[in-house]
């Protein structure tokens, strides 16, 4: 295996249970994905990104296979890899009960941070995602889209190389979403981070993304930039990431079955 | 470590904190429930301390035996009730962040001091070292002992927490969980009810008006003899064993706790690092495959409602009852019955009143009442699906009307199980139909009460945990006391209405039971009414209330 990929996998796998009964959520992916990229990963409900995410942060066990983040093995250093990513996971899992500034202090002082960093730094993350004026409010009491924005804020207060990010629009305005792509692309061309989203929204990873996998039934169906996923699905140069998706994962949209609906 | 326990301040801190601002009213709820208790279990323990030096030296290390007992069963239901003093500490909210695994294992250990085990139990080990302080080498020996046993109590429920973290991904398995906690709770109840009642009656032999204390009811029991199985009981035979100078009993029942910690310990570690690699447990629950969509049943016909309004109300009421049958509470709240139910039996076997029966189905009836509003509240409302309702164009009244009918099917469901054993119990057959007539015009006035408040006092409540959020605590309780203030005029005169004559004149319910039905039917319609317009006219601010926690 290449170390000279941020993120790289090799037949990576996850079952869940044992026996004829298991689920295999993601089955032998195998990737690389080259530092200083924008890399979007697709796939549609139940296909296995939030597994793979989970499994690439060190948040669960892989059954199968081995996989490296920023240089690190994922299973033997796990801290390492944990000390290098930033991580906007899907259920977002902060403490509720501290407010913005006392979290961030937390995810500084963990990843140690001297503090004059972590008091200049979280003011400037705050100041950037329009959160400044609830630095000193419970997180219980912020709506979802703040706690998004405050959940971005901790995985970037370390500065770190490999960030992931679950959904990571999903409930934020239009201002902060546009701030935050912003901050992303200038981190990637400008300090060849690697940022590994994944996201259902298609015509966003169409605009920000450099390089794309879609992923389904836990298989890579296709990887490479948009070019080559057209070709990939014998599409004309025009074709949309949507219809590369649906041509890719075989999917049915059944008009016919809704002849009530759409007469 | 240091930044663990500089998390664990800030969330005990927070605890009296509301948005930005500091809470007030926290706080001084904080500050008057620690002014009530501790000088209370400060007392208590005092008073243990005499109690250890003054009774007989076998008297008091039975006794012992029984506090320490009760002080592990406190630490490891704690974390089940989940009533630390703070947010919990949740190890794996940490998993994603660079904190090696050992550091969790001593911080989850540490933290676990911060409970209220720690702030109620504490005066009573401390009262059991100095109770049993006769000697130098003893009070070595005991202080030992006890730091021994209270290291072991944050171990185990360290444990009992891993395991509900492990678990907590699964409805079924936290049911389970919390099934088996409860498990200790009604054996002893049971258990200390058919002592006592047995134990009563060989103690005042000869002399049935005789005054028992509770040293000869302790005497009488030997508890010891059973708890000495547990790690409590070691440590009170630990102690009285240095109390006799008996070293090799000492040094015997101190090894058992110490290789119990070391085990204990181990697990803690080993369940800590299953949870840290993501290795869940999953109940892998097959569930029957079907061919096909089910076909939804017809709705039934009802008197003097057109097919239209039938079908409507019969898909709203089919909705709760599914949001009810797959809620976690009902099936915790189910289990009530069947405790009254053998109370009421083993009550009526000692001959203690022939108004047995009807006292018990009073008190059975009352904690219907405090439960139906709770569950209108809490456990029927299912809050994201009410915004969906909201978006129809359903009238109101329907949708609270639904939830009522609900709720009072639950509650006769549930009577019936009490009256079987009434039945059974007194001989009456006339017990059952009596028992869910009260259940019936009982309930209706208190659902009906219970669409006030959940109308005009809507708070947001965690239905897996069933409790309200913490920020929402005072609302809850403002909801609870227009309740616990109605209850005497809203269901009070239904139930003397009913329950009176059939246990002083039966003949009498010929006139009662009308008049009951009446008033129950007035009261409800009356506040259906008020409630279905605030329903229309709130929407707005109950969705936000119900859905956005605030």
């Amino acid at each position: 295996m290449n170390n000279s990929w941020a993120i790289s996998t090799d037949n990576l796998t996850k079952r869940f249970g044992k026996g004829a009964s298991a689920v295999v959520a993601v089955d032998h992916l195998t990737m690389q994905i080259p530092a200083g990229c924008i890399f979007g990963f697709l796939g549609p409900n139940g296909a296995g990104k939030s597994t793979t995410i989970k499994m690439l942060t060190g948040l669960l066990r892989p059954t199968e296979g081995t996989a490296t983040v920023a240089g690190y093995d994922i299973q033997r250093a796990t801290l390492d890899v944990k000390r290098n990513i930033g991580v906007v996971p899907e259920g977002l899992n902060l403490y509720e009960r501290l407010t913005a500034n006392e979290y961030l202090e937390l995810v500084g002082r963990l990843h140690d941070l001297p503090a004059d960093d972590i008091g200049e730094r979280r003011e400037q993350l705050l100041s950037v995602l329009d959160l400044i004026e609830k630095a000193d409010t419970l997180v219980v009491d912020c709506s979802h889209g703040m706690k998004k924005k405050l959940a971005l804020a901790a995985a970037l207060i370390h500065r770190p190389p490999v960030i992931f990010l679950d959904e990571p629009f999903e409930g934020v305005d239009a201002v902060s979403a546009r701030t935050i792509k912003d901050m992303l692309r200038q981190m990637v061309d400008r300090r060849n981070v690697t940022v590994f989203f994944s996201t259902h929204i298609m015509e966003l990873v169409e605009r920000i993304a450099d390089q794309v996998a879609i992923i389904n039934k836990g298989k890579l169906v296709a990887t490479g930039d948009l070019k080559e996923l057209r070709e990939r699905a014998r599409l004309d140069g025009h074709a949309s990431l949507e219809e590369v998706f649906l041509q890719l994962v075989d999917a049915q949209v059944g008009e016919t079955q809704l002849s009530w609906l759409v007469g | 470590m240091r930044t663990i326990l500089w998390l664990q301040w800030r969330l005990l801190r927070n605890t009296v904190r509301r948005g930005s601002r500091q809470d007030w009213g926290r706080l001084a709820g904080l500050g008057i429930a620690l002014v009530l208790m501790l000088p209370a279990f400060l007392i208590f323990a005092v008073g243990l301390i005499l109690l250890y030096r003054r009774l007989p030296s076998n008297t008091a290390y039975q006794l012992l035996s029984v506090v320490l007992s009760g002080v592990l069963l406190l630490w490891l239901t704690t974390p089940l009730a989940q009533a630390s003093l703070t947010e919990p500490f949740d190890l794996p909210r940490l998993f994603g962040l660079p904190v090696r695994l050992h550091t969790l294992a001593v911080g989850s250990l540490i933290v676990n001091v911060f409970t209220i085990g720690f702030v109620l139990t504490a005066p009573l080990l401390a009262g059991a070292w100095v109770g049993f302080a006769h000697l130098n080498l003893s009070l070595l020996v005991n202080a030992m002992v006890l730091l021994t046993f209270f290291a072991l109590l944050v171990v185990l429920t360290a444990l009992v927490n891993d395991v509900l973290d492990l678990i907590a991904e699964d409805r079924r398995l936290r049911n389970v969980a919390v099934f088996i906690g409860s498990l200790p709770f009604i054996a002893y109840a049971f258990g200390q009810f058919y002592y006592q009642s047995r134990f009563f009656a060989s103690i005042r032999e000869g002399d049935p008006g005789r005054a028992v204390s509770p040293w000869e009811i302790i005497d009488a029991l030997k508890p010891a003899r059973f708890l000495r199985f547990i790690p409590s009981g070691w440590v009170a035979e630990a102690m009285a064993g240095a109390m006799q100078h008996q070293w090799g009993s000492v040094l015997f029942y101190t090894a058992l706790l110490a290789l119990l910690l070391v085990v204990a310990v181990a697990l803690h570690v080993f369940l800590l690092r299953q949870l840290f690699f993501g290795d869940l447990v999953r109940w892998q629950v097959a569930a029957p495959r079907r061919s096909g969509l089910r076909r939804l049943p017809e709705a039934p016909r009802l008197p003097f409602i057109s097919r239209p309004v039938a079908a409507r109300f019969w898909a709203l009421v089919r909705v709760d009852l599914l949001n009810m049958q797959r809620n976690p509470m009902t099936g915790r709240m189910l289990i009530a019955p069947l405790i009254f139910g053998l109370f009421t039996f083993l009550l009526q076997r000692q001959g203690v009143s022939t108004l047995i029966p009807a006292l018990s189905l009073g008190v059975f009836l009352s904690y219907l009442l405090g439960m139906n509003p709770g569950h209108n509240q809490l456990a029927i409302l299912d809050h994201q699906g009410l915004g969906a309702l909201l978006l129809t164009p359903i009238p109101r009244a329907y949708i609270l009307a639904a939830h009522n009918a609900a709720v009072l099917l639950a509650a006769l469901a549930m009577t019936f199980v009490v009256s079987v054993f009434l039945v059974i119990v007194n001989g009456d057959p006339l017990t059952l139909p009596i028992a869910l007539l009260g259940a019936f015009l009982s309930g209706f006035p208190f659902v009906g009460l219970g669409n006030l408040t959940s109308v005009f006092l809507p708070y947001k409540v965690d239905l897996e945990r069933g409790r309200a959020a913490a920020n929402e605590a005072r609302t809850s309780l403002l909801a609870v006391l227009p309740l616990t203030f109605g209850m005497p005029l809203g269901a009070a005169p239904a139930i003397m209405l009913i329950i009176v004559p059939w246990a002083l004149y039966k003949p009498a319910l010929i006139i009662a039971l009308p008049l009951a039905l009446a008033y129950s039917l007035g009261v409800y319609a009356v506040t259906l009414r008020i409630a279905a317009r605030g329903l229309a006219q709130r929407e707005e601010a109950i969705l936000q209330a119900v859905t956005e926690g605030r």
